[in-house]
């Protein structure tokens, strides 16, 4: 048995176990708090509502500046004889005319979501109807390119008539629409959400991919930037060229293809990037020298893959550059923008059938150039030409960009909302109030800029604010410190405390027992 | 010192000396190995560091250097005296003095006035400990900057046990400065100076300030060479958060690669706290054997610093031959002796299985180092109760205050 502890040991004792005692409370304690608490830093949620109120408001889309396109509606005979020109435009008018049908249209897009956008009638003059049996020389219309030749799908009255006068002229705005492109999978505005499949989820990535790609020269002395029209020189040999692909595939026919396209290096092209949605020179993707040598190596026998997309996940594209040429003799200023992936053919696999995406290529470009046409009763034909607008494209990859950054922004609050144990780090709260003040601009340029196209300045801060939401969604700071149930925390702490904690326990409890047994001797 | 020592010390530098021109390899072979140095002393790092100090660009830039800026000094010093590659004359000379320095402080130490002069291993005994343990020959070959360390921690524990305390707080600041974990040993530091006189406040308070003016004097030289203080985060801050994840002797290295970033500071802190919890408990309780306590400390910072490596082992091997009069006592040596050996073995073979054979894993090379920890934790523990055990017992001279264990 041992002897008894001196007085001194046992202080001695108190001693050791209260310092332990005083490290583990001041200074293990607090550490422990410290470096456990979950620091969420509040977020404007109720902010990220309003957004969306405001999207809701929509946004003018400007199309009919410029002159006037004159329309010939051809119907039928039997609709003709109680409808005068005047009284269906008269009604067309009225359809056009009301507010409501100009300043908020619907927009629906591929996955699903609807676009709530404001557009606007081009300036469509109806410049005569005419029978279906009125030979076209009697009617006297003109015959420019600037007419357009309507065949109403509907027989009736000439409001049926005057109804869809004007979901044709509606519908030619929406150069989204299936109808016009045959599959909206091959349409797309740059980071737009509206498709881009063929980059994003493409799985081969070894494929080729026949892109298209728009080039389209601007003259600066149109101030609103709408599209030349395409002269009929140039369209008719470019026509020329898809026909022969259509028939035959053949290497001599296909470098005669390629060959008939022109880069003009004078003028200055500026390129709309995908990601970020910025203006960029074209010549430092694709200089002239490289597309000339890209298409002299191409090798029909085996697919090489020429790279002209800087994104390395992407399947490589090759970009077939149409280019179209000014309308006006001044050329060296004009500014011009590509619109990417216009259409386009993915060709997968170790021996793709070139014959079939040639076609289907062919195809996509025929459908873009001239979607409709028709014949008229003296045999004679007539097609329709795209007038693609630049700044409606702008506009609506703006309003894209804002939606997605509503959509993000929600889906931040939602899940903040639902896991209360997640860390929102301050860095979060700095982009989410950087995405918001971005947001704001680019609505004031939205509604104020209407025609000012040239810089895309509602573009770019939209832009920048999906970026800053996307960022803000995917902190890593955030994502490290997920969610961590309450049972692995105690299943951490038990086994890297417990044992230290025993100790401590069992020395202080003795250090209460003595203390309190020597009060008891002191008090007898 | 008798001729045995001066032999004992003659036999080390020969040794030094052969093993560094015989096999001039050796060392750039023993400073990879990660159980002999680490980021923190690896002497390739210094060079590395001590090359951009020379060209005007701050050593702590690219993370590469972790070291104190007063090796950078001392090398720069030494540099112009001739080439300082690891097996160039100057470094040679350097390190053979700073094993030789040691093996004479410790051999100052056993012959203290205040130790007691019974059942004390001979003067030459404890010289060959530390010369020819080869633990800390491996650590002196592959150069690492420990071996710098340890000589001023011991000159500290010689100076303060000779009363000559501003020189023992000057060394003990000078290896505080170099590593960290020498901090710890202030407490009883504290007990040591003030032995002489009454342990008052006012005492302890002027050790105290003195070592911590003698420390900021220091860091001010480190501000003042590199130009801000940005060392201060990548020399202590690299060690106490652990920042270099680098796999070593310790037990942190596998915790913070497999744990969530969630819990990743909690464990940093809470690791660090398991060195610092031990030094105030043992110093009260081993306030009357303030030596013993300085091992003691030595010993548990070995085994839960974030770098160990392995002449921390051996220079708290040689630290515990001083107390030839608690090996009696001791009931686990043998054990203890084998289960470090045999992870000493088996550690540099399963790194090389892990890492360069790719036939092992990660779990290899940490089982070994559990293995070592587990040796550490006997030794530390048995030499401990083996103190208290003495003292419980009054000890072999009746008189306890004549002995100082």
């Amino acid at each position: 048995m041992l002897p008894p502890e001196s007085a001194e040991a046992i202080v001695l004792r108190r001693k050791v176990v209260l310092s332990f005692w005083a490290v583990f409370l001041f200074l293990g304690l607090p550490l422990w708090f410290q470096t456990t608490t979950i620091h969420r830093t509040p977020l404007p949620l109720s902010v990220f509502q309003s957004l969306d109120d405001e999207l809701k408001g929509g946004f003018g889309i400007r199309s009919d500046d410029g002159p006037g396109i004159r329309v010939a509606v051809v119907v039928k005979e039997s609709c003709l004889s109680d409808t005068t020109t005047d009284e269906i435009s008269e009604q067309v008018e009225l359809l056009v005319g009301t507010e409501e049908n100009r300043s908020v249209f619907s927009l629906q897009l591929s996955d699903g979501r609807e676009c709530r956008t404001g557009c606007a009638i081009p300036k469509y003059s109806l410049d005569c109807i005419i029978s279906d049996r009125t030979p076209l020389q009697k009617a006297k219309i003109s015959e420019s390119d600037e007419i357009r030749v309507y065949i109403p799908s509907q027989v009736g009255s000439k409001a049926v008539i005057a109804k869809g006068l004007y979901d044709a002229f509606v519908g030619d705005i929406l150069f989204f629409n299936n109808h016009h492109l045959g599959s909206i999978d091959h349409a797309a505005l740059p980071d737009t959400g509206i498709a881009s499949t063929m980059y994003r989820g493409a799985p081969y990535a070894d494929a080729v991919h026949l892109s298209f790609t728009l080039l389209i020269s601007l003259d600066t002395s149109v101030s609103h930037g709408e599209v030349e029209v395409l002269s009929p020189e140039f369209q008719s040999e470019w026509r020329g060229h898809v026909e022969e692909l259509w028939n035959t595939l053949q290497s001599g026919e296909l470098s005669r293809y390629l060959s008939s396209i022109t880069f003009d290096t004078d003028i200055g092209f500026q390129y709309m990037t995908d990601s970020t949605q910025e203006w960029a020179r074209l010549e430092e993707i694709v200089s002239p020298d490289k597309l000339s040598s890209l298409l002299d190596t191409w090798d029909l026998q085996s697919i090489t893959l020429l790279t002209t997309n800087s994104k390395s996940s992407a399947p490589k594209v090759l970009q077939f550059v149409y280019f179209l040429p000014p309308h006006s003799a001044n050329t060296k200023s004009s500014l011009s923008f590509t619109v990417a992936n216009w259409g386009g053919v993915v060709m997968a696999g170790d021996h793709p059938d070139l014959h079939a995406a040639m076609r289907m290529f062919a195809r996509q470009i025929d459908k873009l150039l001239s979607p409709v046409s028709f014949s008229l009763a003296d045999g004679s034909s007539k097609s329709r030409k795209l007038l693609p607008h630049r700044h409606e494209f702008a506009r609506i990859a703006t309003i894209m960009n804002l939606r997605g950054v509503v959509e993000t922004l929600s889906a931040l609050s939602r899940l903040v909302s639902s896991l209360p144990e997640m860390a929102v780090p301050l860095t979060v709260r700095d982009l989410v109030d950087g995405a918001i003040k971005e947001w704001h601009l680019a609505v004031t340029y939205l509604h104020a800029d209407i025609d000012g196209v040239a810089d895309n300045l509602a573009l770019r801060h939209a832009a920048t604010a999906a970026r800053f939401a996307r960022l803000a969604v995917f902190d890593k700071n955030m994502m490290l410190n997920m969610f961590v149930p309450f049972e692995h925390k105690i299943a951490v702490y038990l086994p890297l405390l417990g044992p230290v904690f025993v100790p401590l326990v069992a020395g202080l409890r003795r250090v209460i027992i003595e203390s309190r047994k020597k009060k008891k001797e002191k008090e007898q | 010192m008798d001729w045995r020592t001066c032999a004992a010390i003659v036999a080390a530098v020969i040794l030094r000396q052969v093993l560094s021109f015989l096999f001039p390899s050796l060392h750039s072979i023993l400073g990879q190995h990660v159980e002999v140095t680490t980021t923190m002393t690896s002497f390739k790092q210094m060079k590395e560091g001590l090359h951009l100090y020379e060209i005007g660009l701050s050593p702590y830039d690219g993370g590469v250097y972790h070291q104190a800026p007063i090796f950078l000094l001392l090398f720069k010093v030494a540099g112009k005296f001739g080439p300082t590659s690891p097996d160039s004359f100057i470094t040679n000379v350097l390190y053979t003095f700073a094993d030789i320095i040691t093996a004479y402080f410790l051999c100052a130490i056993s012959k203290s006035p205040k130790l007691a002069k019974t059942n004390q291993l001979p003067d030459w005994v404890v010289a060959a400990i530390y010369l020819f343990n080869p633990l800390v020959v491996a650590t002196n070959i592959s150069r690492s900057t420990a071996v710098l360390s340890n000589a001023a921690m011991v000159g500290s524990i010689a100076y303060a046990c000779y009363n000559k305390n501003i020189l023992s707080v000057i060394f003990l600041a000078v290896a505080s400065h170099a590593n960290f974990y020498t901090i710890y040993l202030v407490p009883p530091f504290l007990l040591l100076w003030t032995s002489t006189t009454n342990t008052s406040t006012a005492s302890v308070t002027k050790y105290l300030f003195l070592y911590i003016m003698a420390s900021g004097g220091l860091a001010s030289i480190g501000y003042f060479m590199t130009g801000s203080w940005q060392y201060l985060s990548a020399t202590y801050g690299s060690l106490l958060f652990f920042k270099d994840l680098v796999p070593n002797m310790g037990l942190w290295w596998y915790f913070f690669m497999e744990m969530f970033a969630f819990f990743r500071p909690l464990f940093t802190y809470i690791f660090q706290l398991y060195s610092l919890i031990y030094v105030l408990p043992i110093t009260f309780r081993l306030h009357n054997y303030p030596l013993m306590a300085i091992t003691c400390i030595v010993g548990i910072t070995t085994i839960s610093k974030s770098y160990p490596e392995i002449g921390d082992l051996g220079m708290y091997i040689s630290l515990l031959s001083l107390f030839r009069f608690i090996f009696p006592n001791v009931r686990y040596a043998l054990l203890a002796a084998l289960v470090i050996l045999h992870s000493l073995v088996l550690a540099p073979n399963f790194y090389h299985l892990w890492i360069y054979l790719g036939s092992g894993n990660a779990n290899f090379i940490y089982a070994i180092t559990l293995v070592y920890a587990i040796g550490m934790t006997l030794i530390v523990t048995d030499t401990l109760r083996a103190a208290l055990r003495i003292e419980f017992d009054g000890g072999e001279d009746p008189s306890k205050s004549v002995i100082q264990i």
